[in-house]
């Protein structure tokens, strides 16, 4: 049996005048290239649990428009984000019309299978490793059922995840490699996907995450890892453990956190010292009011006298931070423009990353929204990009958030403004470099 | 003071610590970020490094082009010049 594993990721900008702003703002651009330019690890998780007599093989499809079709595999399993949806359903489309069987997994899959199940020959629903070999072995028979699905309140024990197949990649085609240390966020936040997906916050043991490395560094000697969770230090005896054994290994890193990792010094030095290049953190907004109720317990909103610390400590260390804010909140006025734009070169935050509040299908926010009238399509998926304006905002209008979203690209990601924060960082590394001698 | 190749040979020792290859292999027209993949970090590290070491300032517009060793090196180069100009 051989199978195709067909990854569509990428951020694609619908809004016309959006777009073409975008094509010059390294904020949007570079990032969006970088997550372009990572391999999913989805697939070679999958990859890891296909049993040995089948073939499988990998394939990035930055492009499904002009994807030929490949008539020789038994079965194609498709992978993709929301915002890409509508393609990838396209392709599934063609596929099927060859005669070739396809099933979908991952994130859209599971938060709206019936949606995309018409596409599909079956659809997976929820974490693949103990669903995939079933898939297969279904497949084998000619007997793909319609889903496959984690039993209700199941969660996978992820003590038990295989080491990917990194080998599957050709890392020359790539910036990055990647590593879930852990899967979930007990913050759960409304508009996050991540607590609606993997339910309970779990963590990899220590010595697992690291033979996930050492299997990395047999392929890519000095590699640059993106940890692929959504908040890795929430356990700080775990993060210094880990890091620790990870400042003994020849990488560089970067992931996602929340702001306590900057409240004990000793862990934010662990992350110097173990190659950490930048973090990204929600900040979501520099405004208490806007952040009052976008998560369950109200910690953003009572960590935000936190951010300002939080960017000294890591940026005073080597450690960009990248802070990313969201536009659109109930709470926010058009004055939440200006304060963003404020905040960020006050801070002097090395990189920023603005998006629009998106409701994606299967989170809080979209029920919410949905239920007060305010989405402005129900199925809207190819405006799932963080960029693109889906809802009717509480305290602006529509053509007020769109406005105020390229006038704020324009403040921060303008030459001038990059230029003045690439001042900012090397005058900090230099004051650093004189203290240590 | 350093002379030019002094200024050559510790840029060219800071970027394999950074880029995590050997000096020696260091071609002075290597791109730091596309052909030695040094991060995007490592280069402002590596302006901050060499404005240090060699009490210069480099123009902020600049900042950006100074991806070569050579590059660094003539702009180092260009400040001293200037500023032994200034002097006399």
């Amino acid at each position: 049996m051989k199978i195709a594993f067909l990854s569509m990721s990428g951020v694609r900008v619908r809004t016309e005048e959006l777009a073409e702003l975008g094509v010059s703002m390294p904020g949007f651009v570079e990032r969006g290239k970088v997550i372009a330019s990572m391999p999913s690890l989805a697939g070679a998780t999958l990859a890891a649990v296909t049993p040995a007599d089948v073939q499988f093989d990998y394939f990035d499809v930055p492009d499904a428009e002009n994807h030929v079709v490949m008539t020789d595999y038994d079965l194609v399993a498709f992978s993709t984000f929301t915002a890409m949806a509508y393609e990838c359903y396209a392709l599934a489309d063609r596929y099927r019309a060859a005669g070739i069987p396809v099933v979908l997994g991952g994130l859209h899959a599971t938060l709206v299978p019936e949606d995309a199940k018409p596409h599909f020959d079956a659809v997976c629903v929820g974490e693949g490793e103990d669903l995939w070999p079933r898939i297969i072995h279904d497949a084998k028979q000619g007997r793909l059922q319609p889903f496959y699905r984690q039993l209700p309140g199941e969660v996978y024990d992820i003590k038990r995840a295989p080491i990917p197949k990194f080998d599957l990649f050709d890392v020359g085609n790539y910036n990055r490699l990647t590593v879930q240390t852990s899967r979930g966020c007990p913050l759960d936040c409304e508009f996050c996907a991540a607590s609606k997906i993997f339910g309970k916050y779990r963590i990899k043991p220590v010595e697992q995450v690291m033979a996930e490395i050492d299997e990395i560094l047999t392929i890519w000697p000095d590699p640059f890892i993106e940890f692929a969770d959504d908040n890795t230090f929430v356990h700080k005896k775990w993060s210094k453990e880990f890091l620790r054994e990870l400042r003994t290994r020849n990488v560089r890193w970067f992931t996602e956190t929340d702001v306590s990792a900057a409240d004990d010094p000793e862990l934010v030095d662990l992350m110097a010292e173990s190659g950490c290049q930048q973090v990204l953190v929600g900040f979501e907004s520099p405004s208490k009011n806007s952040l009052d109720g976008i998560d369950r317990g109200n910690w953003k909103s009572k960590r935000r006298d936190s951010y300002e610390r939080f960017i000294d400590e890591m940026q005073n260390r080597s450690v960009t931070v990248n802070g990313c804010f969201i536009l659109g909140l109930d709470s926010d006025t058009p004055d939440v423009f200006e304060e963003v734009a404020e905040f960020v070169k006050r801070t002097g935050l090395l990189e920023s990353q603005v998006t629009v509040l998106t409701p994606f299908p299967g989170t809080r926010l979209y029920d919410r929204l949905k239920e007060e009238g305010r989405l402005l399509k129900e199925k809207y998926w190819d405006r799932c990009t963080l960029f693109d304006v889906n809802f009717v905002p509480k305290n602006m209008t529509v053509d007020e958030l769109e406005g105020g979203m390229r006038w704020l690209f324009g403040e921060l990601y303008s030459e001038k403004e990059q230029r003045r924060r690439r001042r900012h960082f090397i005058e900090l590394e230099k004051s650093r470099l004189a203290a240590v001698g | 003071m350093s002379t030019d190749s002094d200024i050559i040979e510790q840029l060219r020792q800071e970027i394999a610590a950074r880029a995590r290859v050997d000096a020696g292999e260091i071609d002075p027209d290597a791109h730091f970020l596309f052909d030695l993949g040094m991060s995007s970090l490592d280069l402002l590290a590596m302006l901050a490094f060499a404005e240090r070491s060699f009490a210069t300032r480099f123009p902020d517009e600049c900042l950006s082009e100074l991806t070569t060793l050579n590059k660094m090196g003539n702009a180092i180069h260009g400040y001293k010049q200037n500023q032994e100009r200034g002097d006399q």
